[in-house]
């Protein structure tokens, strides 16, 4: 699944995500971070995602289960005893497991923008263009003036300083 | 009891009541945020995976080119050397014509020739009769 179509099927349902978040979790920050954890999650298992027939009722059971953990995780003297949905959970076995993926997927993303924000201002752009607008190189090329084989070297270089910096961080 | 009321709020029913309650307000701009949160998502997949193949992709790229190069240069050779050369005959029916046209034409020559050293030959033993009776 695409990101174009991820986002046609997913995000405009981030209302009816946030209410039921905000409804369990009760203040706005916790709800937030709880639907950016259920998109980085439903974003992470997209390729599985075809075969929902209701996003709707499958995102609020994945919401459900992300906010019991994060319950968990701030009260540890209370004890929750809820039916868990495992059919709600592609793929992963444990919440403790999820919730690790969702803090390394995180700060991956969060590490991989902050590179790109420290690369040179020609860099920044055609870095931008590259993977975010997902422009091919003759449109680069067109867009900046430069030649396609110098858009291709600029694009890997930059690729290889934001992975040097990526590999640094994560040491 | 307690948990009765906190398995109820939880259960999906609950939160599909809770999902279409107008009253708990939305925050401005979050929809925005969760955009550009998956462009980032999406475009951090891309950097880390092109990253990692980059060898593998400029070598394939080569290839690709080495490959074109090597086509090209076969099927120009491959045209230069398959060119017919102008004096061979495709049709064997025309080819025995040629043939029988150029072996008359030699014969009807060679012929000349011949009558031209007979009658040589005979000019030469009347010139030789006049010279014996001369001495």
């Amino acid at each position: 699944m695409d990101k174009e179509l991820f986002k046609r099927i997913w995000l405009p349902l981030w209302e009816d995500f946030y209410r039921a978040a905000y409804y369990m979790l009760g203040n706005e920050a916790d709800a937030k971070d709880a639907v950016q954890d259920l998109y980085i999650r439903l974003w992470n298992v997209r390729d599985r995602l075809d075969s929902i027939t209701s996003p709707h009722g499958y995102g609020l059971r994945v919401l459900r289960n992300l906010c019991i953990d994060r319950l968990r995780a701030d009260a540890a003297h209370r004890e929750y005893r809820y039916p868990l949905d495992a059919t709600a959970e592609a793929g992963c076995t444990s919440y403790e497991k999820d919730a690790e993926e969702q803090t390394a997927g995180r700060e991956t993303v969060t590490a991989v923008m902050d590179a790109i924000k420290q690369l040179p201002d020609n860099q920044k752009a055609i870095v931008r263009m590259r993977f975010f607008n997902l422009m091919s190189y003759d449109e680069i090329s067109r867009r900046t003036g430069c030649s396609t084989i110098n858009a291709r070297v600029m694009v890997n270089r930059a690729r290889n300083t934001i992975m040097k910096k990526i590999k640094a961080k994560s040491k | 009891m307690k948990a009765d009321r906190t398995t109820e709020k939880f259960s999906i029913d609950s939160l599909t009541g809770a999902s279409a309650d107008r009253s708990i307000k939305c925050p401005d701009g979050f929809g925005h945020e969760l955009s550009d949160m998956i462009d980032s998502l999406d475009a951090a997949e891309r950097i880390i995976i092109s990253g990692e193949s980059k060898d593998r992709n400029t070598w394939h790229w080569l290839a690709g080119v080495a490959a074109c190069i090597a086509i090209i240069a076969g099927i120009g050779f491959s045209a230069w050397t398959s060119r017919t050369p102008e004096d061979t005959f495709t049709d064997p029916a025309q080819a025995y014509a040629e043939a029988e046209n150029a072996l008359s034409a030699i014969s009807e020559r060679m012929g000349r020739g011949t009558a031209l050293a007979a009658k040589a030959e005979k000019t030469m033993e009347r010139q030789t009769a006049i010279l014996k009776e001369l001495y």
